[in-house]
């Protein structure tokens, strides 16, 4: 390793190790933390009571649970319902046709276009629940704007369509980071080859179809794995928002492991959630892992 | 003529797009200027910023620089450890350092609900139940994706530049301050945006961590005031928010050329 | 009818010109090659006729038919772009193929076009590979091959050899000049290179700043440049350009005296021919080929003229050694063989045929028609 290396790194080296330790002990810290909760999914340790102090190990109990207790499965429903449809569908499309379309807009049109996607973007989570609930309440901007002028009775939007909004809400926060990546995606196509596609009689659809798509399939693919996952475990809005309610209508599994953790108090069985859930985003990523590789 | 007519009908969608885009702001705008708001979207009668100066003073000022405090340590603090140890990173051969730094990644994705629970004893049990136990253990948790990110964008900083540095007699901290970190302004851009961003906008660490309100940072401090429904000051709330989002924003507009290049290249690199 | 035909053809960015009425008469089968220095519009004008700019004004036509408002994929043209524009996602095969197939070509038909086409470029072996699995000179011959098969009356190439190395580009020339004579297509080829350009072309155009300068083939570019602009751009090195005024001797003969103290005081015998003598006591700009000048010693005929001046640089490049003597404004090169004793310092006195020289008007630096040029 070191013998192979740049004269001026073999020089420093003692530094660069220095340098270095801080980083190695906040991962080894991360490692630690990690190694934790997976040492609690195994026990019945709880936040408060008896069980805070006299724990014990209760082997592969909680996650059977997490298959025989109401609650696991329907959040991960909830989960996954929430997480294809605000980002797959919708950050996914909508940021890749907001990028297509935008690069042949004048400059102006393009920028405040741009500059209201990200404000979304930028939005402290917090502030963005805020102004969502107050936009889907009685008298709020949907019911002044659209329900009343079609004389569409004056609910309560966030009890009816819980899901439905949080799913907006997310698309609305985060269609700005696809946007940015598949605009860079498109730059990074040359010029000339969509020209010579241009010259060998391709329309644009079939331009957009036969050569644009299969030259940024990885930046698709790493959108796609960055959104899923980004949403998969997505908490403060919908926590803010709804917090996972009515009943459990958007109870997604980062709130279901804090309900079962804080609320309930079953840390071990809220560690076991966890778990699984690092489980289902590693099959994620590796399967997202294969589609970026590239054929032989 | 159908080409212009065409790409009218588009520009017309797209500004619809974007009134859409912004229109749940109109809430926040009224309800911040208005000093009676009352929490719903009406032309207000007068218009004022006493609001604004109400969220300004006393502890609502204090939260905001308790957020402030919190993210530039956060940042900070970032990126300085990802940049000393991004560097060997991508420098030398360590075997199966990408497979690392890939299952690091994916340990991060454990829920931060998650994983809160061994931090919040780790914190108590070392009294650091505060914010800068918070800027820490976001720290930790960003790590392994801000080395990720900057290992990149030290890859793509040409080796030649360095063997010259190091031929005119450059010492390691002049070779990191005048080759690697101008060459990958972009890069560190993006992880010191990242970070601060992050801190800023965190939410469940201040929220388990930290018990008094004069302590709390601007998100638990809008939470916790809009959690209380029995008689809310919806101008307050308005223009609190307003005041909470400004920094956010304004520091992706600040450094946006930077971060649009940086993003592009976490986009490319993966 | 023509091949290719420009007809006042123009294009601006707004409110900016960059190329100002261009007009070409291009026969079917030629090759032509449109040379200049970056940014005169060489590429644009290809592009143009390409369908993948606009026409601002005036009209271009291919075998007769105005082609303006016909889409780029129905003009019959081929292109072949300076990065080579493969499909990186698409083997060697389907990236000849993507344009037949798009104009729904029956399968067997593409199967045989694309086969005989990689053949002839020597890529039958290559034909599944992906393009980054191929060298520079290869994807070269596939971007060639993908233009081939569309059977194109109009090829058009965008500097192809630039990113090139030497050797490879020297032997690609060659095979784009045998492709052509075995295609009988009409070639557009577009380089800053004056030799790709002398070498491949029937005829040049030569462009400068969106304007065309002269339109003739390489022997006429390189003997007779219409101005001094083409003078100095064509040939490596450059024609030597020197100021000068002509005079007449008391004698009545006429004569060029030239304005550079470094040579002391030399007259250069002009024929004595109304041209001339209508330009009595103006200024003309004094042209004269490397390759026309020799040492004194190697001949020593007295009718021809003698340059005097002191060599402050000798350039070996093999076959020729090239001198090149500073005045305080310019330079003159010379081009002596090999085996000429000649080093840095010298004061040589050089000849050459007054009879194989340019002359231009020095203020319009038109060249200056008479029967005093080869």
């Amino acid at each position: 390793m070191l013998a192979s290396a740049h004269p001026w790194l073999k020089r420093d080296w003692p530094l660069l190790v220095c340098l270095s330790i801080p980083a190695i002990l906040a991962v080894g810290l991360l490692l630690y933390m990690a190694g934790w909760v997976l040492v609690m999914s195994f026990t019945d340790l709880s936040l408060f009571g008896r069980k805070a102090t006299e724990w014990s190990f209760i082997g592969l109990e909680n996650y059977e649970r997490l298959f025989t207790r109401r609650g696991f499965l329907e959040s991960l429903w909830v989960t996954v319902i929430f997480t294809f449809f605000s980002s797959i569908i919708g950050q996914n499309i909508l940021g890749f046709v907001l990028a297509g379309t935008l690069r042949n807009q004048p400059g102006l049109l393009r920028s405040s276009i741009e500059s209201a996607v990200i404000l979304g973007w930028v939005l402290p989570d917090v502030v963005a629940a805020f102004l969502w609930s107050a936009t889907f309440t009685p008298n709020g901007l949907v019911d002044l704007a659209i329900l009343q002028p079609l004389s569409i009775e004056t609910r309560n939007l966030i009890n009816d369509h819980p899901l439905l909004i949080v799913i907006l809400a997310n698309i609305w926060k985060g269609t700005a980071w696809s946007y940015i990546l598949y605009s860079a995606a498109l730059d990074s196509v040359p010029r000339e080859v969509s020209e010579a596609a241009k010259v060998d009689g391709a329309t644009p659809m079939q331009r957009m179809f036969f050569i644009t798509l299969p030259m940024i399939k990885s930046h698709i693919a790493t959108n796609c794995l960055f959104i899923t996952i980004g949403s998969f475990v997505y908490f403060p809005l919908i926590f803010a928002l709804t917090g996972g309610g009515p009943g459990t209508k958007t109870q997604v599994l980062s709130i279901f492991v804090y309900n079962e953790s804080f609320s309930v108090g079953k840390l071990g069985y809220g560690s076991a959630i966890s778990v699984a859930m690092l489980i289902i985003v590693a099959i994620m990523s590796i399967f997202y892992v294969r589609l970026l590789r590239e054929p032989k | 003529m159908q080409d212009t007519q065409k790409s009218y009908t588009t520009a017309i969608i797209l500004a619809l797009i974007a009134l859409i885009w912004v229109s749940p702001f109109s809430w926040l705008a009224v309800n911040a200027v208005n000093p009676e708001a009352d929490g719903s979207l009406s032309w207000p009668n007068s218009v004022g910023f006493q609001n604004f100066a109400e969220a300004m003073s006393g502890q609502a000022g204090g939260q905001f620089m308790n957020s402030l405090f919190l993210s530039i340590l956060t940042s900070t603090l970032t990126v300085i450890i990802a940049v000393f140890a991004a560097y060997p990173l991508s420098r030398l051969k360590i075997p199966g350092r990408n497979a690392f730094l890939w299952a690091l990644v994916l340990l991060r994705m454990l829920p931060a609900t998650g994983v809160i629970v061994p931090i919040f004893f780790t914190a108590k049990s070392t009294g650091m139940l505060n914010l800068v136990g918070v800027a820490i253990a976001i720290t930790m948790l960003n790590l392994p994706f801000t080395l990720l990110l900057l290992k990149n964008f030290f890859d793509t900083v040409p080796v030649e530049l360095e063997e010259a540095a190091y031929s005119e007699g450059a010492s390691f901290f002049q070779i990191m301050r005048n080759v690697m970190l101008p060459m990958s302004r972009a890069g560190i851009a993006v992880v010191w945006f990242f970070s601060f961003t992050t801190a800023w906008n965190e939410f469940l660490l201040p929220l388990i961590f930290v018990r008094k309100t004069a302590d709390f940072p601007m998100s638990v401090g809008l939470f916790a005031s809009f959690g209380e429904h029995s008689s809310v000051n919806y101008g307050f709330l308005a223009s609190y928010s307003i005041l909470y989002a400004v920094p956010a924003v304004a520091v992706y507009f600040l450094l946006r050329r930077n971060l649009n290049t940086g993003f592009a290249g976490v986009g490319v690199k993966g | 009818m023509s091949g290719v035909s420009l007809r006042n053809v123009r294009k601006s960015y707004g409110n900016h010109e960059v190329i100002h009425g261009i007009d070409l008469e291009i026969d079917p089968g030629d090759f032509i090659v449109f040379v200049g220095p970056s940014g005169c519009g060489k590429s644009t004008l290809l592009r143009m006729i390409a369908g993948l700019e606009g026409i601002t004004d005036g009209t271009i036509s291919i075998e007769g038919n105005v082609v303006n408002d016909v889409p780029s994929p129905q003009r019959g043209i081929s292109m072949v772009f300076q990065s080579y524009a493969l499909y990186p996602h698409m083997t060697v095969q389907q990236n000849m193929a993507f344009g037949l197939k798009l104009r729904r070509t029956p399968i067997e038909r593409i199967k045989e076009t694309v086969g005989a086409a990689a053949k002839s470029l020597q890529l039958d072996s290559y034909i599944d590979r992906f393009p980054k699995a191929l060298s520079g000179g290869q994807r070269q011959r596939v971007a060639i091959g993908r233009a081939i098969v569309r059977e194109p009356k109009v090829f058009l190439f965008d500097e192809p050899l630039s990113n090139l190395d030497a050797a490879l580009r020297n032997q690609t020339r060659i095979e784009i000049a045998r492709l052509h004579r075995s295609m009988d297509a009409t070639m557009i080829y577009v380089t800053h290179d004056q030799i790709e350009a002398l070498t491949l072309a029937t005829k040049i155009a030569v462009l400068k700043d969106g304007v065309l300068q002269q339109f003739a083939t390489p022997d006429e570019i390189y003997n007779r440049p219409a101005n001094v602009f083409v003078a100095g751009f064509m040939g490596a090195p450059p024609m030597n350009l020197i100021d000068g005024t002509i005079e007449e001797t008391a004698d009545g003969e006429l004569h060029i005296r030239l304005a550079r103290k470094e040579l002391g005081d030399v007259l250069i015998p002009l024929k004595n021919v109304p041209e001339h003598r209508k330009r009595l006591g103006q200024p003309v700009v004094f042209g004269l080929r490397p390759e026309a000048i020799s040492l004194a010693a190697e001949s020593s005929d007295a009718s021809l003229s003698k340059i005097e001046c002191k060599i402050d640089y000798v350039e070996v490049t093999g076959a020729d050694r090239i001198t090149v003597c500073d005045f305080s404004e310019g330079r003159m090169f010379a081009r002596l063989p090999a085996g000429a004793d000649v080093s840095e310092g010298d004061q040589v006195t050089f000849h050459f045929n007054a009879d194989n020289i340019s002359l231009f008007d020095k203020d319009t630096g038109l060249r200056i028609e008479s029967a005093q040029n080869a």
